[in-house]
C-alpha cells in the first residue's frame, strides 16, 4: 500500500491507498484479482487501527509478541469497565423482559442513572487512550530509537483500552435505542 | 448483455445499458412497473402483473416468503417457482424491447436478506432461465443510480429504501466512483404491507382499501391525523435501525451528506418528516422511489458486462457469519459490515481417538446465543482414524460477492481438499414441514389456556409492584380519585388471579394497564425533564 512502516500513520493516505487498490483488484474490475483484494482487506483491516497496527508493526521489527501482563493502573480501570457493562446488560434484560408500559417507565430513572454511569466510565478509558496517544507520538517522534518493550507495552494497553472502548459505546448504545 | 433487475415485493423492473445510460423497459402495455402478482390458473400459464392481481386466488408479496423452503401445502408453488414466474414475464419483456434473447441478469435483494434468503432469489432466477450473475443490495443499487452523475465528488450518503414488503439503510462513502458501504441494517419483516395493515385495522377497512388510502387520503375521506395514529408506530421501528447504522459506521448524523430516499412507502409526508427528525436534515429526493433500485442494478450489470467504466462498488455482509460453539454459543467468523467477497478460517481437530466426523453448524446473526441466530445449514467434516488431537483439519468459509456462502475443508497433514456439503437448514421436505405444523397445532391446544394463564400471572406479579412504586414516585400528583380507581383495579386483578380465570385476569390486568397510561407517561416525561 506504499505507507511508510511507522508507529503513525497518515489515515486520509491509508484510505486514499486502499481505495486505489480496491479498485484495481476488485473481483469486478477488469483486470481484477480475487486474492489480492482479500489480502487487500486484511493489510487495510490491520492498518486502520491503531491498536493492530502496532502490533503488527512490533511482530515485524522485534518478532512474535510474548505475553505482556497488563499495567495494574489498566487492571484498575477494567474492573470499573467490567462492572459496569455488567449491571448495564442486568438492567437491560430487566427492562427488555417487562411486559407492560407502566413496568417499562418505572425502570426509566434507573435506566438513565446507569447511563450516566457508563458515560462517566467512558471518559475515563478517553482520558487513559489520550495518554497513549502522547506515547504514540512521543514514540513516533523517536522511532526507530524504541525499545521492544516499550512499543510492547504501548500496543498491548492500546489493544485493551480500545476493546473496552467499543464495548462501553456498544453497551452505551443498546441502552440508548434497545437492544 | 447483462440486465438489471429489481425483484420487489410490490412490483418489478428491468432494465439494460443503452449508451452509457441506464434504461428501464416498458411491458406490451406500455408500463415500466410490473406488480409482483402471480395468479395459477387451473389451466393454462401462470398470469403475473395487472391481469393477475384481479384473480381471487392471486399471489402477492411472495418475496416476505423468499428463503423459508417448500410451502407447508405440498401442491403449492414454493416462492421460489412464483419469484421465477415473474422474472420470465420482466425476461420476456426485456427480450422484445432489445430484440434479442437474455440470459444473463443482475436481481437486487434486500441488503438485509440473509444467505438462505439470497440463495432462494438466485434460485428464482435461475428457474426463469436466467444465469445470475450477481445479487446486488438494494439500497447499494440506489447509490449506484444516485452516484453515477456524480463521479467526482466525495460524500458520505444514507440510503433510506422503505417498501412495500422490507426496509433497509445504508451508510456509504462516495470517492470518485467508488462507492463503499460503510454500514447496512434492516428488517425483511417491515414494509408498506405492514402500514396498510395498520391503517386497515385503524379504520376498519379491507387492506385494499387501506393501500389506495395512503396514496391518496383526501379522495379515499381519511384523515392525516388517522394516518398518522396508524403509521407512526410503524414508522418509528425504522430509527434504531438508522441509529444503529451510523453506529456501526462510527458516524453521527451531522457526517451525513445527504439522505437519499428510495421505495414506495417514502412518498408518505409521515416518512419524509420522520427521516428529517432522525437525520437532522431534509431528505434527498432525486431519485425515482419505484425506479432507483432497478436503475441500480442495471448499472451494476453494466459493471460486470463492461459498459459501465470506473466504478467499483465495495458492499458488505449485513449479518455475522458464524459457528456453532460449547453451550450454544454463536463464534463470530466473520462479522458484520466486513466487505466482500471475503474469506475465514477456523482449524478443527478430533476431540476423540478414532472420531469418524465433526459436525459443524454455520449461523448468520448477531444474537449471542447459536438458537436465537438464523441456521444457515450443517456439514460434516470427515477424520481419519487417528489418536486424539493428531488430525487437523483447516476449514474455509467464504462469503462471494452475492453474500453466498461457500465452505472448503483441507487436511493440514495430507494437502487434501476435502468436498464439503452444506445441508441447508430450511430445506425440509414437505412432510416434515406438515407434520412441525401438526404438533405445534396439538400442543398449541392442549396448553394454550395454562399457558396463557402462567403468562397472565407473570404479568400481574410485574404490574402490581410496578404500580406501587408509581405511586410513591409521582406522589400528591396523582389525584385522590384516580388512587381509588386504581386501588380498586389492583384488588380485582387480585381476585381474578384466585378465581383462576384467564378471562377475567386478562380483562382486569387490560383495565389496569389502561387506567395506569397517564401514570407512565408522568414517569417517562419526569425522567426526560430530569425532575424525578
Amino acid at each position: 500500500m506504499g505507507i511508510p512502516r511507522r508507529p503513525l500513520v497518515d489515515d486520509a493516505a491509508v484510505k486514499e491507498a486502499y481505495y486505489r487498490l480496491a479498485a484495481a483488484w476488485h473481483p469486478d474490475a477488469e483486470r481484477g484479482e480475487t486474492e489480492k483484494f482479500r489480502q487487500l482487506q486484511v493489510a487495510y483491516q490491520t492498518l486502520k487501527e491503531p491498536g493492530s497496527r502496532l502490533r503488527h508493526l512490533a511482530e515485524l521489527e522485534f518478532g512474535p509478541a510474548e505475553n505482556s501482563s497488563r499495567p495494574s493502573e489498566q487492571m484498575d480501570l477494567f474492573l470499573v469497565v467490567g462492572a459496569v457493562v455488567q449491571e448495564a446488560k442486568a438492567f437491560q434484560s430487566r427492562r427488555d423482559g417487562a411486559r407492560s408500559f407502566l413496568a417499562k417507565a418505572v425502570l426509566g430513572e434507573a435506566g438513565r442513572e446507569i447511563r450516566q454511569r457508563v458515560r462517566g466510565v467512558q471518559t475515563q478509558v478517553e482520558t487513559a487512550l489520550d495518554g497513549l496517544r502522547a506515547d504514540l507520538n512521543a514514540i513516533d517522534q523517536r522511532w526507530p530509537e524504541v525499545s521492544p518493550a516499550e512499543l510492547q507495552t504501548l500496543t498491548s494497553g492500546w489493544r485493551y483500552l480500545s476493546r473496552w472502548q467499543s464495548e462501553l459505546a456498544a453497551t452505551e448504545f443498546a441502552l440508548m435505542v434497545g437492544a | 448483455m447483462i440486465v438489471g433487475i429489481d425483484l420487489g415485493t410490490t412490483n418489478s423492473l428491468i432494465g439494460a445499458m443503452d449508451a452509457g445510460f441506464p434504461v428501464l423497459f416498458a411491458d406490451e402495455e406500455g408500463n415500466r412497473l410490473t406488480p409482483s402478482v402471480v395468479c395459477f390458473p387451473n389451466e393454462g400459464d401462470p398470469v403475473v402483473g395487472r391481469s393477475a392481481a384481479d384473480g381471487d386466488d392471486a399471489i402477492r408479496s411472495i418475496k416476505r416468503q423468499m428463503g423459508q423452503g417448500s410451502p407447508a401445502q405440498a401442491n403449492r408453488p414454493s416462492p421460489e417457482e412464483v419469484s421465477a414466474v415473474i422474472l420470465k414475464k420482466l425476461k420476456s419483456d426485456a427480450e422484445r424491447a432489445l430484440g434479442q434473447v437474455v440470459e444473463r441478469a443482475v436481481i437486487t435483494v434486500p441488503a438485509y436478506f440473509n444467505e438462505a434468503q439470497r440463495a432462494a432469489t438466485k434460485r428464482a432466477g435461475e428457474l426463469a432461465g436466467f444465469v445470475v450473475e450477481r445479487l446486488l443490495a438494494e439500497p447499494t443499487a440506489a447509490a449506484l443510480a444516485y452516484g453515477l452523475d456524480r463521479m467526482e465528488e466525495k460524500s458520505r450518503v444514507a440510503v433510506y429504501d422503505f417498501g412495500g414488503g422490507t426496509f433497509d439503510v445504508s451508510i456509504l462513502e462516495l470517492s470518485e466512483g467508488l462507492f463503499d458501504v460503510l454500514s447496512t441494517q434492516g428488517d425483511t419483516r417491515l414494509g408498506g404491507d405492514d402500514l396498510d395493515a395498520a391503517l386497515a385495522a385503524e379504520l376498519g377497512i379491507s387492506r385494499a382499501e387501506a393501500a389506495a388510502g395512503k396514496k391518496d387520503p383526501a379522495a379515499a375521506g381519511i384523515s392525516s391525523s388517522s394516518i398518522r395514529k396508524a403509521c407512526r408506530p410503524i414508522i418509528e421501528r425504522t430509527k434504531a435501525l438508522c441509529l444503529r447504522a451510523l453506529h456501526d459506521a462510527g458516524l453521527t448524523p451531522a457526517d451525513i451528506n445527504e439522505v437519499i430516499l428510495v421505495g414506495g412507502v417514502t412518498r408518505m409526508p409521515e416518512v419524509r418528516e420522520f427521516v428529517q427528525e432522525v437525520f437532522g436534515r431534509e431528505p434527498n429526493l432525486s431519485q425515482h422511489p419505484d425506479e432507483a433500485v432497478a436503475l441500480g442494478a442495471v448499472i451494476q450489470a453494466g459493471i460486470l458486462d463492461g459498459s459501465v467504466q470506473n466504478v467499483t462498488l465495495l458492499d458488505v455482509t449485513p449479518l455475522s457469519l458464524g459457528i456453532e460453539t460449547f453451550g450454544g454459543l454463536m463464534n463470530v467468523l466473520i462479522p458484520r459490515n466486513t466487505t466482500i467477497p471475503c474469506k475465514a478460517g477456523e482449524m478443527f481437530t478430533n476431540a476423540a481417538a478414532n472420531q469418524g466426523a465433526m459436525k459443524i453448524t454455520v449461523l448468520q446473526g448477531e444474537r449471542e446465543m447459536s438458537a436465537d441466530n438464523w441456521k444457515l445449514g450443517e456439514f460434516s467434516i470427515p477424520f481419519t482414524p487417528a489418536p486424539r488431537g493428531q488430525i487437523r483439519v483447516g476449514v474455509q468459509f467464504e462469503l462471494d460477492a452475492n453474500g453466498l456462502l461457500h465452505v472448503l475443508a483441507r487436511d493440514v497433514a495430507t494437502g487434501k481438499d476435502m468436498k464439503v456439503e452444506i445441508r441447508s437448514a430450511v430445506e425440509v421436505s414437505d412432510e416434515a414441514v406438515e407434520k412441525m405444523l401438526a404438533d405445534s397445532l396439538e400442543h398449541a391446544f392442549e396448553d394454550m389456556d395454562d399457558r396463557q394463564f402462567t403468562e397472565a400471572g407473570l404479568k400481574a406479579d410485574e404490574m402490581l409492584p410496578a404500580v406501587e412504586v408509581a405511586l410513591e414516585r409521582l406522589g400528591s400528583g396523582v389525584a385522590t380519585e384516580e388512587r381509588e380507581a386504581i386501588a380498586g383495579l389492583v384488588r380485582k386483578v387480585n381476585e381474578a388471579r384466585e378465581s383462576r380465570s384467564l378471562r377475567r385476569l386478562k380483562a382486569a390486568l387490560a383495565e389496569l394497564d389502561t387506567a395506569t397510561e397517564p401514570l407512565a407517561a408522568r414517569l417517562v416525561e419526569g425522567v426526560m425533564d430530569g425532575k424525578i
